[in-house]
């Protein structure tokens, strides 16, 4: 039976999914569809609250297998207290116009207003079909841009936390070849770090992430990913102990867990090297533990070699380079061997990425020094170099962000002819994260459109 | 969590990306006692989930922000204060009766959230986010006049006005060190200063009914260095007008710092000014949340019973009278667990440790001491 006669059967005699979800005073036990539209499937489920957990609400998406379609959206419903309630919730299509597939209604289980605490899986398998454009569809379904493009971060963060390791496994696999680009152009491998290296105590469950890792292991032991999220998940565990480097009076007993917890991080990476260094991030997380360690340059040049000898289009490497050799807090800054570096990505990853790197790599600089840096004073990166390199990035990914951040730096280059020109081609798109608190567009436009 | 519309979006971030760990290094963390407070700068408080609520009907349908009506919601912590500033912002942009009703109602001593400090406070962090999270300041504006022609003499409109100019002003300085700031930044600085200054003066009859005016009149006449003397003044008429507004005093000990040209000398004299200013309603309290508020505003690295004059043994004695008069709180808490840790009292650190049980709330352990680093340090295992 085909995807859309099963789906339509369940549509015509209601047919409950006898599948049963359980925990914390809360089931979901069938669920049955019961109309569907090309953009939303109205889903009746069957369940019951003890109301032991407070106000509960419950989001309902699909997903793929793969886990690289889903529905990037829910409506918030009360799950009412009760023994075996009904609660009508709604799914709402993956975004894009085309047809897609979906195979599994996810349930977000949360206490109304906070995080989701509890994701359940049913099969469901449904194939969208083709839907017309209407003018009410927003910018990424109009333009028809792939979720994982946009914010490739949310499909490895939704698929860890749903713990679909098949799905993270394919995703990685998938997303280890320089083409994989999201709309900036960074890769979209590189969007597993973001995930895994978020070392702020008010954001992570230390405990539940560390589980979910372990069992990512156990349902692969030679998963590339698992070992190198093992790995970023120490490295960002001992920062969280040691906390801010600017501190230079660290406790010593975080000084030592420190230290502990990168060896750990360092162990992991030199016992998966076997099967995990066919993926870049494992480079990229073996030099984090060089940089954060203060590792000799012998050795953290010879890492880098490889690295880039094995991996020769994935930036990230560049970048932990040239922030090995400009260190913000303690150490010697070599802004020389900082400009070899890049001047290396650029003519390494030219065949496939012209000359952007060169603005790639220098504006990831400039975001790791202080804000009264200086990037065109202070280091040996050239403005008339940067230009270049973000006309051909802005013309290869000609994203919002990547606008703005061009933007700023003609702002803080007083180039106000650039400036102007962006200014017109961004219109209201304004990504406010972009702007350096001390270089706002308020202040940018004051100095060069006031003058106009 | 986002909500837009009435939608929850999954395309945001859920506070995982890297850039969130630069940004909870580099400010004050929530886990300062003044989050919010002095919120004219860096330090602001980190309103991640209450900055994503902009949907009026979810917050008026299961919520109310009066002080009588809290079912169902957070009423201690950065929790709290988080979910209010929330629905404050909702409120400025889609209900301002209701909003006029709710900053009416919490005018008043008694109206405190669970671990003691005034639900008013989180008016301006509320602004703060109605603000900031729209990036055409013009918007704002045009607020803020429908507003004022709907409810002219009105003090919150008054001071709505007032926290505009100033996140504004603070928007063309930008958040870092003098020394990063450019000519057009100062500039625009002092012009929007003065802008929020004037609507200070000329609204003071009606407007500093309520606290939060010498707390926008402490935060100007510091940003624009006005004579000391006048800043005194108003500190004092404010502090003698409402006694229990924590934010006046906490907003004056950011201003006396060495932060912002003062010393550690001159905070600890403010400092036992106020404790015994407020002994008979506070007991020695305020220094442990004086002293609180002053390490959420230390320099990265600094610590709090090295490069200040607190005191421990004193502290302590403030962190005790504050859970007397706070017994349920544990915001309190964890912050006297991690002050005592900080101070290396291994037998208090234990022992509060042991009260905390799993009640732990991260937003705590934040910033260079973590309750990880505590653990390890004493050994303590559960």
């Amino acid at each position: 039976m085909n995807r859309i006669a099963a789906c339509l059967l369940y549509l015509f005699i209601g047919f409950p999914h006898s599948v049963c979800a359980q925990g914390s005073g809360i089931s979901i036990d069938s669920f049955r569809v019961t109309k569907i539209t090309p953009d939303i499937a109205d889903i009746e489920l069957f369940g019951s609250n003890d109301g032991s957990m407070g106000s509960i609400c419950i989001g309902t998406i699909a997903k793929s297998k793969d886990g690289y379609v889903r529905s990037n959206r829910f409506p918030p419903i009360a799950f009412p207290v009760g023994q075996n309630v009904n609660i009508f919730s709604q799914v709402f299509r993956p975004d894009g116009h085309g047809v897609v597939n979906t195979d599994y209604l996810v349930i977000m289980v949360y206490q109304c207003g906070k995080e989701i605490f509890q994701r359940l899986k049913f099969d469901w398998a449904y194939e969208w079909p083709k839907k017309l454009a209407s003018p009410t569809d927003t910018d990424l379904a109009t333009q028809k841009i792939d979720f994982d493009s946009v914010r490739p971060y949310m499909v490895i963060y939704e698929n860890f936390a749903e713990e679909d390791y098949a799905a993270l496994d394919l995703i990685l696999q998938r997303w280890n070849n320089p083409q994989e680009r999201d709309s900036n152009g960074e890769w979209k491998l590189d969007s597993f770090r973001s995930v895994f290296l978020n070392y702020s105590s008010e954001n992570r469950n230390w405990k539940a992430d560390f589980k979910r890792i372990q069992n990512w292991r156990k349902f692969n032991p030679t998963s590339a990913g698992a070992a190198i999220a093992e790995a970023k998940y120490w490295i960002a565990y001992a920062w969280h102990i040691r906390g801010c480097e600017c501190n230079d009076s660290v406790d010593p007993v975080a000084i030592r867990v420190f230290g502990e917890r990168m060896k750990r991080a360092e162990n992991i990476l030199k016992n998966s090297k076997s099967f995990a260094s066919i993926n870049p991030l494992w480079y990229e997380a073996y030099l984090d533990i060089a940089v954060s360690t203060k590792r000799n340059a012998k050795f953290t040049v010879e890492l880098f070699t490889e690295g880039i000898r094995r991996h020769p289009h994935f930036h990230p490497l560049y970048t932990e380079m040239v922030k090995y050799w400009s260190p913000k807090y303690g150490g010697k800054v070599d802004w020389e061997k900082v400009d070899k570096v890049v001047n290396q990505a650029v003519s390494v990853t030219a065949d496939l990425d012209g000359g952007i790197n060169y603005a790639i790599i220098y504006s990831r600089l400039d975001n790791l020094q202080k804000l009264e840096f200086d990037l065109f004073k202070d280091s040996l990166a050239s403005w008339p170099r940067m230009k270049v390199a973000y006309e051909e990035l802005i013309n290869r990914y000609p994203s919002n962000e990547n606008i703005n951040e061009f933007a700023t730096y003609a702002c803080r280059a007083s180039d106000k002819a650039t400036y102007l020109n962006l200014r017109a081609r961004m219109k209201d798109n304004v990504v406010p994260s972009k702007w350096p608190s001390n270089y706002s567009m308020d202040m940018c436009d004051h100095r060069y459109m006031q003058e106009s | 969590m986002d909500y837009e519309g009435n939608f929850i979006n999954l395309r945001r971030p859920l506070g995982l990306i890297v850039l969130s760990i630069a940004i909870t290094l580099a400010t004050a963390s929530s886990s300062s006692e003044a989050a919010g407070t002095a919120s004219n700068g860096p330090g602001n408080v980190n309103i991640l989930a209450a900055s994503n609520v902009s949907s009026a009907n979810l917050s008026q349908t299961q919520r109310s922000p009066l002080c009588s009506t809290s079912v169902g919601s957070a009423n201690d912590g950065p929790e709290a204060i988080n979910e209010l500033a929330g629905m404050v912002a909702t409120l400025f942009w889609n209900n301002e009766d209701l909003l006029k009703r709710s900053v009416d109602d919490w005018n008043t001593p008694t109206c405190v959230f669970e671990d003691g400090r005034p639900k008013m406070s989180v008016f301006q962090d509320g602004l703060n986010y109605a603000f900031k999270n729209q990036s055409d300041w013009s918007k704002s504006k045009a607020r803020l006049e429908y507003l004022k022609n709907k409810f002219p003499n009105e003090a919150f409109v008054a001071l709505a006005e007032s926290r505009y100019w100033c996140q504004y002003a603070w928007n063309a300085r930008g958040s870092g060190f003098a020394s990063s700031v450019t000519p057009e930044g100062w500039k625009l600085f002092r012009e929007r200063l003065e802008r929020a200054e004037a609507t200070l003066i000329n609204t003071k009859t009606y407007s500093s009914q309520i606290p939060d005016w010498y707390v926008e009149m402490i935060i100007v006449q510091s940003a624009l260095d006005r004579p000391e003397e006048e800043r005194d003044k108003t500190f004092i008429e404010g502090t003698q007008k409402f006694k229990t507004f924590y934010p006046i005093y906490f907003t004056m000990l950011n201003y006396l710092s060495p932060k912002w040209g003062g010393s550690w000398e001159t905070v600890d004299n403010l400092v036992t000014w106020t404790v015994e200013h407020t002994q008979t309603i506070e007991g020695n309290s305020m220094y442990a949340r004086l002293y609180w508020a002053a390490s959420g505003g230390l320099p990265q690295g600094d610590q709090l019973f090295k490069n200040t004059r607190a005191k421990w043994k004193l502290m302590k004695k403030g962190f005790e009278d504050l859970m007397r008069r706070h017994p349920k709180s544990n915001w309190n808490l964890n912050n006297f667990a991690k002050f005592a840790c900080q101070a290396g009292d291994k037998s208090t650190f234990l022992s509060l440790r042991k009260q905390i049980g799993a009640n732990v709330i991260n937003a705590a352990w934040s910033g260079d001491t973590t309750l990880d680093l505590c653990e390890a340090k004493y050994g303590f295992e559960q």
